[in-house]
């Protein structure tokens, strides 16, 4: 279906390739340069590091990564970690498409209260940190405002509740930007496709499953990748309000890693950095080959 | 009817800038009393939707009484516009790279760039840190400035833009003599423009609330931005706090009311409408 | 519609950042110079200290109108309490030499001058006292004036004897006297024509005489002053025709005392701030600094500045009383013939500040003039949040220790040091360091193999101490625990009155701080033990906890955790008791007191009186012994000297390293924990057990033994003490149970120990 809408434009022959590859590498070459100097050398050193002592000059071949892989909190930090991007991210993405479909529904698609929704789902993304923290202790304290109005003294960051008030958190800052970039996602689906359905006999849900679907895998990678890139930000808020040490169902790598670095463990650091590192990577490419 | 169906969830979001917006609004001694006890664990928080005594004398108090507001906010100015007119100059030409040229290497970029955009600061900042020192540019705003405008993450968010230029139209272009930098100016540009300032929208935010570049690299006080200057302030104004928090938001909101429409043209990955 | 709104927010924000730039020209620079930094290279303040040859001041360092400066003082003898002639010292220099003369007026007043005032035309005000045999005032304050070129003459006005300011003011001497009644108390000022001689009472402001009295000063045409406020020190100023006062400043930021004020002929003020000296110009809102108090007495915050004085020539001296119960005058000159920057810089670094550590980079920068030492507090006093504050500084710190920089000499309170020096990152002190002149019972422990990574400057000693012969079966916490539960119980209110024998209770425990206080810094060793939590002494711990407080209804107790009290005598330290100590020693109510000896000075109030109300009754008899817990020769030592191993100059902080423990600053106190040299403490002890205004004979233990019988340092970790506080608090509430409790901690530092293996 998607080929039907590309311009039948035939492919020109092939251009000399040489003068537009080094044109490229010109386009690209103070980004790339700043990212080097500025980017990949530290974590080249940061790889390299992770190979040596604490002041980075003996070489000790693998044993801080044997250290890291065996040691506990890395595990309850890993696991942590993962729970939480496994639940909030789909989540996330569920939700905020659920929303930009909703405000695309007959009701309010184009009318001045569909663009006041929108403002408002956006503005918790432009709240400062450090408030959101405030807020957090404000309402979420055993004796904060969420307490008193409810009536009931749940500890909500002493117990496992602290794991579900971050993920609350989290969704109540991205969902906002997320439901923009499913909309124009769902923009970019041309009417034509939706028509041509309707008239061969295709309900509104046989339409969501094989047109909406299929042509926002594109934008799914997109707004997956951002979302996972916003879970890094949750950190600073969960470190402000319940410090250093919090709850264990909230200790995350970040958390771990801070630490760490307190404790001048930079060694161990480093070698869990450059585990992440190549999950990510490993993640990346794969995604990437299947688009 | 379905209008309002949405509109539980919105309180969700305007009830804590109500907050904000209320404890700016209210006198400290009221609002230790009715806040004050979440904070410090004795006694009861009280919800107040609306002081009993209201005070513009905190605002005032910072917007005029608080020299180190004034200084911070300025750093704040002086940090984010050059990386956010940085990222634009830097990245855009390499987005329009990434995404419309072609060259050996280009998803071996792609994915370094998306693996860097990934990486959490604790990582790399000791090596961070010893590069800028080399460099001299320790507690100078440039340490603060250069990493953060050759950022990939821009960069990723522009790609996705001038994915919305079409070839046919760049193709067309060079059958009619546009170099290759012509077709990025004249015709990516426009096109991808949404993009672009997309890109310069997160960037703006994420650089406006950077919390752990400022304290690891700007030693001296006077030169740390607003947001690390309201971790500070925690608590023992807690209306000040609310108030600068109030003010802080302030520049965001109005990015967004401007730059919302581009928002939401954004980032397009697919084809031409119809 | 929308446009418009949108287009006028923009123009509101771009006007909101223009005045943001206008207002930063208007900000000052806290921390940089006044002086000329980037224009001429030359120009520095220098401090010198005034030489009184020990003698006490009675009034001064007052400018005069020729541009002399002229101080009044005289001898006493402290053990006869016979007081010398009042010796005037005048300096035609600006206070760089002085010349001295009898007054005389010794001889001519009745007992001997204590107070004398000047005026800018060299007017002198003096207050005489006789002393009875109880050192006391016996026949109140008489008050003499001499005017210039003519001879002393008794002053007499009525209730007069309750002076305690007196200012030279538009032909008038205001005399500001306090007057006591059922209602409070009165300031009244009595201003007497210096022509006429007539006088004339006016009683000032309500607000401001409950303040308990104002010391103003004369600036161009008016008069100012300073007062405490609750939590601002405002600055006022003085109309003495009708005793009106108005608010010139909510705030003087900075100003740390009400004395310490003086005024030029322009109307200028000048204070001293623990920063420097300060300038506020006439009409003026915002301060500037105009001496920096880097590496002066200035900055050494037990150092309280009660007089200051500006030379015809702009050079300052500030009278300040330090933690030996003493007065030292310091000359601040501004000399253009040395460079404004020293050639070296060495920064010291400390989360939070410390005396002893400024006094030795004084000593330290008397000695080496040619380089300047900065000190970095890394968490202000001031901050909200103590933990997050402390983690980012210590981040800031790793950063920099770990890319091979940092500062040069690091003090390790409050912050494992063991971390630092495991990894490599502290030089080895031991060749520079006089280990041969420090306390060996002390130093040994911080000796690994012959080196030495980190030192301590200070230590204090946790004891208890009771009755002689009641404490000796407190020999581990278990007994003391029995103790208490076998004494009657603490009423839950405070009162003062002394109880009976069998009435009295074991010790105070009023809240979960005093449990923290008591147990952590001599059990916390036993508590983590090599990265691992050990159970049962966690155990032992918080069952101690629950039974006290639970026997004890901590709960429901009522106390003012605040009290304190200060007191000395001319030349002995400061001696802080409070109100763990007081229950037993100065009330009579508790069967032992507690608390961490700081100096041995505390040996001077430790005993109870037989009948506490009753000035003449004997001394019982007491013992002192090292806190009973799970480690035996507990101490907590202070001031962790150590150096970056990374230094770029690291011989020199090695010897502003061995500077904290020269005799200079060893042997002077400044509250922050007793000696660790062997002479000095040596002499330190022999001072309190000769002293003469105090008697420590009651005190049945050697002292000197026991101090040397301290082998283990404990140090308890920010993360013990805050996880220890919240659970206890929990059990004081009733929340948790001891072995809740123990679960608890045991989760809190779980994660931490985790990281760590």
């Amino acid at each position: 279906m998607k080929r039907k809408l590309r311009l039948a434009a035939p492919r020109m022959g092939t251009v000399k390739r040489t003068p537009s590859a080094l044109a490229a590498y010109l386009f690209l070459a103070p980004s790339l340069a700043g990212v080097t100097i500025f980017l990949l050398a530290p974590f080249v050193e940061t790889v390299r590091r992770s190979f040596c002592d604490t002041l980075g000059k003996n070489f000790v071949g693998l044993a801080n990564y044997r250290s890291v892989l065996s040691n506990t909190a890395f595990r309850l930090a890993v696991t942590n970690t993962l729970r939480f991007t496994g639940v909030c991210v789909p989540l996330l993405l569920l939700l905020s498409l659920i929303l930009a479909l909703a405000l695309r529904t007959r009701a309010l698609k184009g009318t001045h209260w569909a663009e006041w929704y929108r403002t408002t789902f956006l503005l918790p993304m432009a709240i400062p940190v450090a408030s959101i923290a405030l807020l957090w202790k404000v309402l979420f304290a055993r004796t904060g405002l969420i307490n008193s109005v409810l009536g009931t003294e749940v500890d909500f960051m002493g117990t496992e509740g602290a794991f579900w008030v971050l993920i609350a958190t989290y969704l109540w800052k991205n969902i906002g930007y997320d439901s923009i970039l499913w909309s124009s996602g769902l923009d970019a689906i041309s009417t034509e496709l939706y028509e041509a359905a309707a008239v061969d006999g295709a309900g509104p849900w046989r339409q969501f499953t094989a047109i909406t679907l299929p042509n926002l895998l594109p934008t799914l990678l997109v707004t997956g990748i951002l979302s996972l890139l916003n879970t890094y930000k949750v950190f600073r808020e969960a470190y402000l309000v319940a410090g250093a040490y919090p709850q264990d169902s909230i200790y995350l790598l970040q958390h771990l890693f801070n630490n760490w670095f307190l404790a001048l463990d930079l060694p161990r650091l480093c070698a869990a950095a450059v585990l992440v590192a190549l999950v990510l990577l490993a993640g990346i490419l794969w995604l990437l080959r299947r688009m | 009817m379905k209008k309002w169906l949405l509109l539980p969830f919105a309180l969700l979001v305007w009830g804590p800038i109500w907050l904000l917006f209320a404890g700016a609004i209210t006198g400290d001694a009221e609002l230790q009393a009715t806040l004050g006890p979440a904070l410090t664990n004795s006694g009861q928080a009280r919800l107040v939707l609306l002081p009993s005594w209201p005070t513009l004398q905190t605002m005032l108090e910072l917007l005029l009484d608080t020299p180190e507001y004034f200084v911070t906010y300025w750093n704040t100015c002086a940090q984010v516009l050059p990386q956010v007119a940085g990222q634009c100059l830097v990245g855009a030409p390499a987005a329009w790279a990434l995404s419309r040229l072609v060259f050996p290497g280009r998803r071996a970029v792609r994915s370094l760039y998306i693996v860097l955009m990934l990486l959490p600061f604790q990582v790399t900042m000791v090596p961070s840190y010893l590069t800028l020192h080399a460099l001299g540019l320790l507690d100078t705003v440039w340490a603060v400035i250069l990493p953060g405008v050759f950022s990939t993450f821009p960069v990723f968010l522009m790609q996705r833009g001038f994915d919305a230029v079409p070839k046919s139209l760049l193709e067309a272009a060079a059958i009619d003599g546009a170099g290759l930098w012509q077709q990025f100016f004249r015709i990516g540009l426009p096109v991808g423009l949404p993009g672009v300032l997309a890109a310069m929208t997160i960037g703006f935010l994420d650089a406006w609330n950077a919390l752990e570049q400022p304290m690891t690299f700007l030693k001296t006080p006077s030169l740390w931005p607003l947001s690390l200057y309201l971790t500070n302030t925690n608590g023992s104004n807690l209306a000040l706090t609310m108030a600068a928090s109030l003010v802080m938001l302030l520049p965001a909101v109005l990015l967004f009311s401007f730059g919302q429409k581009y928002l939401e043209q954004g980032i397009l990955a697919g084809a031409v409408k119809g | 519609m929308k446009r418009y709104r949108r287009t006028a927010l923009c123009m509101a924000l771009a006007l909101g950042l223009t005045a943001c730039g206008s207002k930063t020209a208007e900000v000052p620079s806290s921390s940089a110079t006044a002086t000329a930094a980037g224009e001429t290279q030359m120009g520095r303040w220098v401090e010198s200290q005034l030489d009184l040859g020990g003698r006490e001041i009675a009034g001064g360092p007052t400018l005069l109108d020729d541009g002399s400066l002229v101080l009044y003082a005289y001898e006493e003898d402290p053990n006869t309490q016979e007081v010398g002639a009042l010796t005037k010292m005048t300096s035609t220099d600006n206070g760089e030499t002085w010349s001295e003369e009898d007054t005389g007026w010794n001889d001519q007043v009745e007992g001997f001058v204590i107070h004398v005032w000047n005026g800018s035309d060299g007017t002198a005000c003096l207050s005489s006292v006789v002393l009875g045999e109880d050192g006391r005032a016996s026949n109140g304050y008489q008050f003499y004036l001499q005017k210039t070129g003519g001879a002393l003459e008794p002053l007499t006005i009525d209730e007069l004897d309750s002076v305690y300011e007196a200012v030279f003011y538009d032909g008038n001497l205001c005399l500001f006297h306090q007057s006591y009644s059922e209602s409070g108390g009165h300031s009244l000022l009595t201003n007497y024509n210096l022509e006429t001689g007539e006088s004339q009472n006016i009683t000032l402001d309500e607000a401001v005489s409950s303040s308990g009295g104002i010391q103003p000063t004369v600036a161009g045409d008016k008069l100012f002053f300073l007062y405490y406020a609750e939590s601002s020190m405002p600055l006022m100023e003085l109309h003495p025709q009708d005793g009106s006062c108005t608010q010139v400043l909510d705030s003087l930021s900075e100003a740390i005392s009400p004395s310490a004020l003086v005024g030029d002929s322009d109307g200028a003020l000048y204070y001293p701030a623990q920063d420097g000296i300060y300038r506020l110009a006439p009409g003026g809102t915002l301060p500037e600094q105009v001496v920096p108090g880097e590496g002066t007495a200035l900055s050494v915050i037990s150092n309280y500045p009660t007089a200051i004085c500006r030379a015809a020539n702009g050079d300052f001296l500030v009278t300040q009383f330090g933690d030996n119960s003493d007065h030292k005058i310091y000359r601040y000159h501004y000399d253009e013939t040395l460079p404004t920057h020293a050639e070296t810089t060495l920064t010291v670094w400390s989360l939070q500040d410390s005396a002893t550590a400024r006094a030795a980079i004084n000593l330290y920068k008397q000695e080496h003039p040619d380089v300047d030492v900065t000190f970095t507090v890394a968490v202000s006093e001031d901050v909200q949040d103590k933990t997050a504050a402390r983690n980012d500084a210590l981040t800031q710190l790793n950063t920099q220790l770990l890319a091979g920089e940092g500062p040069d000499l690091l003090i390790l309170d409050g912050v494992s040091y063991e971390t630092y020096a495991d990894k490599g990152l502290l030089a080895d002190l031991s060749d520079t360091l006089p280990l041969a002149d420090l306390e060996k019972n002390l130093t040994d422990p911080f000796v690994e193999d012959g080196k030495v990574y980190a030192m301590p400057a200070r230590f204090s000693v946790p004891i208890l101490f009771g009755d002689e012969g009641t404490l000796d079966g407190l020999t581990d916490l278990a007994a003391v625990q029995q103790a208490v539960l076998e004494a009657p119980a603490r009423p839950t209110t405070d009162d003062y009155n002394p109880l009976s024998e069998e009435e009295r209770y074991a010790m105070r425990f009023t809240c979960a701080e005093d449990f923290a206080e008591f147990l952590l810094p001599v059990t916390a060793n036993a508590i983590l033990q090599e990265n691992t939590l050990n159970e049962d002494a966690l155990r032992q711990v918080m069952t101690f906890v629950e039974s006290v407080s639970s026997y004890y209804d901590v709960k429901d107790s009522v106390s003012d955790n605040t009290w304190s009290s200060a007191q000395s005598w001319t030349g002995t330290d400061v001696i802080t008791v409070d109100s763990q100590q007081a229950e037993y020693s100065q009330m009579g109510r508790a069967r032992y007191g507690w608390f961490s000896m700081d100096t041995p000075y505390s040996l001077l109030t430790m005993a109870r009186s037989e009948s506490p109300q009753d000035p003449s009754a004997e001394d019982v008899p007491c013992n002192i012994i090292l806190r009973p817990g799970l480690t035996s020769g507990a101490y907590a030592p202070k001031v962790l000297v150590s150096v970056n191993a990374g230094s770029g100059h690291l011989d020199q902080a090695k010897e502003l390293a061995a500077a904290f423990f020269a005799t200079g600053v060893q042997g002077s106190y400044y509250s922050d924990g007793m000696t660790v040299r062997t002479d000095c403490l040596d002499q330190k002890v022999q001072d309190v057990l000769n002293d003469e205004h105090a008697s420590a004979d009651a005190v049945r233990t050697d002292i000197r033994e026991l101090l040397s019988s301290c082998t283990t340092p404990v140090l308890v970790p920010a993360l013990l003490q805050d996880s220890f506080l919240e659970h206890t608090q929990a059990i004081i509430q009733g929340q948790e149970t001891a072995e809740d409790a123990v679960q608890g901690i045991r989760g809190d530092i779980s994660l931490y120990l985790a990281e760590q293996s």
